[in-house]
């Protein structure tokens, strides 16, 4: 297989890629100040590049090939593979480590001091290598390894401004959610080793009694690392921390990469059992409806998004949940949907995802605040962040003829199918009801953008900062408004040209249903390139012949104030006044209360100050975790107890322990 | 390779202007039909067209705090409902089949919905904002609904492509009274709401404690103007059109006549749905905010029993 010349030059061309920002990673440790950030950007497009090129030749063939193999972990040596599943996902690691590049320099110029440009250089090169190697592991241990080093990494990005209260928190949520996925991660690779006695990937196969157990671990790990409910906490509090441009790459991979380990893990391996379908899709839609709920009442622009994040992992989660029942029931058709649904609503979600948060991310550089009650109005200040993040919004609420449409329409067509296949009947009655909570959750997704948009970019700003905000640092667009443009661009590009997307992916499909005749282009029909074109045409004659001859007789005026004067933008709608109504709706989840004081003598319809306060208290972390923090707190202060810094007492241990493994040794 | 016969000419001409010309006479006959109610003989029945065209020749004033989304709403909105047009199956004569995929058309719905909200909070006053606030609101309430009594129907005939279920020749379907009939019922309460109508909203003040959809378009004048109420009445068009046609689909009378009463019986039964909204302004009263979920509940509950028809019918 080696001597394949593609072969030869994908796996140099990935080989190369982590060479580069190997290199990236020695130059800025010895170069410090002397090497120009402009140079650093470059050797990170480069490794991207090449990762996106390597993905390109190899799209589909699958080519093992061990160039890493002097770098030996003990059991097993570091072997790669690079199989038609994992292309897609080194594609997209290709694409947003591009985009973090173009927006990397303008980002470290504006940092202060050597120390923070440093750390963002070091850490963001580990995270990628540590990125495409996961991706790239062709056994256990190599992956474990990557993983852990791609997890500390990305703590480290979390904490970057690690002198801020809320981003410790964050860091320390986050390790805690690392901590626990791969503790789950590595125990269930043992439990497969043991089963199959090989560290191989590929050679795990999930059919059998015995894998049941390494899959329920598998699964927990995953829905810990990718944010699913109840598991999700730690989400709302990272997500927004990791600097500017890698926000983009975390946001867009960290939770997509343990959605691959599951497509990997249950799809590929063929996992075929009823229970872990129904966990995955019952956890799912509970997450994608948390989520969105949430995310609908968050009041920081980036906190929103994180939240967002649930809702798509839970939609990801439903459909792979679907996939494994189908499977089950050797529903061919709809295994097939569901794997092609949870596939390319992970990579359109991952680039979707990126480009909101590198929105967000030019927002919180030129107002200095992600508070959605601060800002407004930037529309006009800052034409291209409004006109990116109003893609990715409409992309994000699957509005056709976006990207997100067809995948989303995808999962919905795989639920309805469902609803009419030779299943159980109660498995009908589920699908059907999960169109039901699909719309649901649509509409509710629908209501947090244009909040999202409409908060943030429309209206009148609601603070000076906000009416002074500046676009660019440049007089032109800058990298982070480039690195927006070029992730809009490939949203669209998806989104009207579906078939051929849906045609690059059909060998990672054929990869994960083992169904060898699986054609890309035929799962969505609907010509959304032509409609988009119709609408298009459609828009533009209306705009220039009903609107456009007029446009002399247009008379700019103020918005409308029933003859009072000037608006104060105090009498706007805020984020929070505009998902009120929802949130009344679902009060008893969101534990929302609002306390109303009117004061004044006897002055209820004329007072002379009214104070309204809103509190909401997150249900899940009171109720849930804060039991289980006493109980570690309280289990820990028992424990030190035992640590009493006697060196007899200590030795005592020691001897102890001696004996417990001798009489463990002997008699097991 | 497109036959072209005169029939066939013809069929696309009439179906052109019935959609093109039919939407503001459903707004003349619900208002001709309440004044009639009130005691009053009110405006002419083409009142709507005449208030259309003078809007046309209006010069417009907008806020200066918009952006192009204000701008260009109105027009996206227009061929939007346009598209959806050529798509729905509002009415039985549709001289070409061009796929009428049901996520498609609930997800263009709520692409018209995406604009009229941005549109509303782009003045930035406290109008547009209670608008859109609540405007989302209701279709959250409203959305499982109807997408419920339309994948019910689906489900049965085993396709997500409305015009095959609405062909009046899919056999899954033909002694389905009680579905369509059902289905039908949610989908008019539905868009009740969705049109914001009477026990949701009411259309006819400028109250800001009442109003949902005019709270939206207060900062719009002139052409602008006319273009949204255009979008609307094909909105009205469009999902009345939708609801009469599950009604009629449940009179098995229908399925075994010709194209031509089918044709005439679509339209007419758009015209009744229309009428049957005025009636029920005049005979009920707007709903309190917080009692809508209540109202939206018994649409809920009709997709439901939609639900459960769908998965009795299949059950081998």
């Amino acid at each position: 297989m080696i001597n394949d010349p593609t072969t030869i030059s994908a796996a140099n061309l990935f080989t190369s890629a982590s060479a580069i920002w190997l290199a990236g990673l020695v130059i800025t440790a010895v170069g410090r100040e002397r090497v120009k950030s402009k140079f650093l950007a470059f050797l990170m497009l480069a490794g991207a590049l090449l990762t996106l090129g390597g993905a390109a030749l190899s799209w589909n063939q699958s080519i093992e090939y061990n160039q890493l193999q002097y770098i030996s972990f003990g059991l097993v040596p570091a072997d790669s593979i690079v199989d038609s599943l994992s292309v897609p996902f080194l594609g997209l690691l290709g694409m947003l480590a591009s985009a973090a590049a173009v927006a990397s320099p303008c980002h470290v110029e504006s940092l202060n001091s050597q120390g923070k440009k440093g750390h963002y250089w070091k850490l963001t090169f580990i995270f990628l290598i540590g990125l495409q190697q996961v991706l790239l592991a062709a056994n256990g241990i190599a992956f474990l390894v990557f993983w852990e080093i791609m997890s500390l990494s990305s703590a480290g990005l979390v904490a970057a401004d690690h002198i801020r209260h809320r981003a410790q928190r964050a860091a320390f949520a986050y390790l805690t959610a690392t901590r626990i996925s791969t503790a789950f991660i590595t125990a269930a690779f043992l439990w497969m080793h043991q089963n199959t006695g090989s560290w191989s990937l590929s050679s795990w196969h999930f059919g059998t009694e015995q894998s049941i157990v390494a899959a329920g671990l598998l699964l927990i790990a995953v829905c810990t690392k990718a944010g699913v409910w109840p598991m999700h906490v730690w989400l709302p509090l990272a997500y927004p921390e990791p600097p500017g441009p890698t926000s983009a790459v975390f946001s867009g991979l960290v939770g997509n990469i343990s959605i691959y380990l599951l497509m990997r893990m249950l799809l590929a391996g063929e996992c075929h059992h009823l229970g872990i379908a129904y966990a995955a899709i019952a956890l799912g839609t509970i997450s994608a409806l948390w989520g969105v709920l949430f995310a609908l009442m968050e009041r920081d622009l980036k906190k929103l998004l994180a939240y967002s994040t649930v809702e798509n992992m839970g939609i990801i989660l439903t459909a792979i949940g679907v996939a494994i029942l189908a499977h089950c029931h050797n529903l061919d058709t709809i295994a097939t949907l569901a794997c092609a649904a949870a596939l390319f609503h992970t990579l359109n979600h991952g680039l979707v995802k990126a480009l909101l948060f590198l929105g967000a991310a030019s927002v919180e550089r030129a107002v200095h605040t992600r508070e959605l009650s601060a800002l407004g109005g930037l529309a006009k200040n800052m034409p291209w962040t409004m006109l990116c993040f109003f893609i990715g919004s409409l992309s994000i609420c699957a509005m056709p003829p976006m990207n997100c449409f067809a995948s989303k329409w995808l999962v919905y067509q795989t639920f309805f199918q469902l609803s009419f296949a030779n299943a159980p009947i109660l498995e009908r009655a589920m699908s059907l009801a999960m169109v039901g909570i699909l719309a649901f959750v649509g509409a509710l997704s629908l209501a947090c953008f244009t909040k999202a948009v409409g908060i943030a970019f429309l209206g009148r700003p609601r603070s000076n900062a906000a009416a002074k905000a500046k676009e660019s640092t440049t007089s032109g667009p800058d990298g982070l408004i480039l690195a927006q443009v070029i992730l809009a661009i490939a949203c669209v590009m998806i989104g009207t040209s579906v078939p051929i997307a849906l045609d690059g992916l059909a060998p990672a499909l054929r990869h994960l249903t083992h169904d060898q005749f699986v054609i890309g282009s035929t799962l969505f029909p609907i010509p959304q390139g032509q409609l988009a074109l119709v609408g298009g045409i459609l828009v533009s004659s209306i705009y220039l012949f009903v609107l456009g001859g007029r446009s002399g007789d247009v008379k700019s005026y103020i918005t409308w104030d029933c003859g009072f004067g000037p608006l104060s933008t105090r009498a706007e709608e805020t984020g929070s006044s505009f998902s009120h109504p929802i949130g009344r709706i679902f009060s008893q989840i969101l534990q929302l209360k609002v306390t109303t004081e009117i004061s004044g003598k006897d002055r209820r319809h004329f007072p002379e100050s009214v104070r309204v306060e809103t509190f909401m208290t997150p249900i899940l972390e009171t109720k849930l975790y804060r039991p289980i923090m006493g109980l570690f707190d309280w289990l820990s202060a028992s424990l030190v107890r035992l640590q009493t810094g006697s060196i007899h007492i200590h030795l005592l241990y020691v001897f102890l322990t001696m004996l417990l493994l001798v009489f463990l040794g002997t008699n097991i | 390779m497109i036959a072209i016969n005169t029939e066939a000419i013809l069929e696309t001409l009439a179906f052109v202007a019935t959609f093109l010309l039919l939407p503001p006479l459903l707004v003349g006959i619900i208002r001709k039909t309440k004044a009639r109610f009130q005691n009053r003989i009110g405006a002419p029945l083409l009142q709507p067209y005449f208030d259309l065209m003078k809007l046309m020749s209006k010069g417009e004033t907008i806020s200066k705090h918009t952006s192009w989304i204000f701008r260009s709403t109105a027009a996206i909105n227009v061929s939007l409902l346009i598209i959806l047009a050529f798509l729905a199956p509002w009415t039985s004569l549709r001289p070409f089949n061009l796929g009428a995929d049901l996520f498609l058309v609930i997800y263009l719905l709520a692409l018209t919905r995406f604009f009229t909200v941005l549109s509303a909070l782009d003045a930035g006053s406290a109008f547009g904002g209670f608008g859109a606030s609540r405007e989302v609101t209701l279709a959250l309430l409203v959305e499982p609904a109807v997408i419920l009594c339309l994948a019910a129907i689906g489900s049965v005939s085993q396709t997500s492509d409305l015009g095959v279920a609405f062909s009046f020749n899919n056999v899954s379907l033909i002694n389905q009274p009680g579905l369509w009939f059902i289905a039908g019922c949610g989908l008019f309460l539905a868009s009740l709401v969705e049109l914001s109508r009477m026990p949701a909203d009411d259309p006819t003040t400028h109250l800001e404690l009442t109003m949902v959809h005019e709270a939206m378009i207060l900062e719009n004048s002139a052409a602008n103007l006319a273009l949204v109420e255009y979008s609307h009445f094909l909105k009205i068009l469009i999902l009345l059109g939708i609801s009469s046609q599950c009604l009629l689909h449940a009179i098995p009378f229908f399925w075994h006549t010709s194209q031509l009463i089918l044709a005439l019986a679509s339209i007419l039964s758009i015209m009744i749905l229309a009428a049957s909204i005025a009636i029920i302004e005049s005979v009920a009263v707007k709903l309190r905010w917080t009692k809508l979920p209540e109202f939206i509940a018994y649409s809920v509950a009709m997709s439901i029993f939609c639900v459960f028809i769908a998965l009795s019918k299949n059950l081998n």
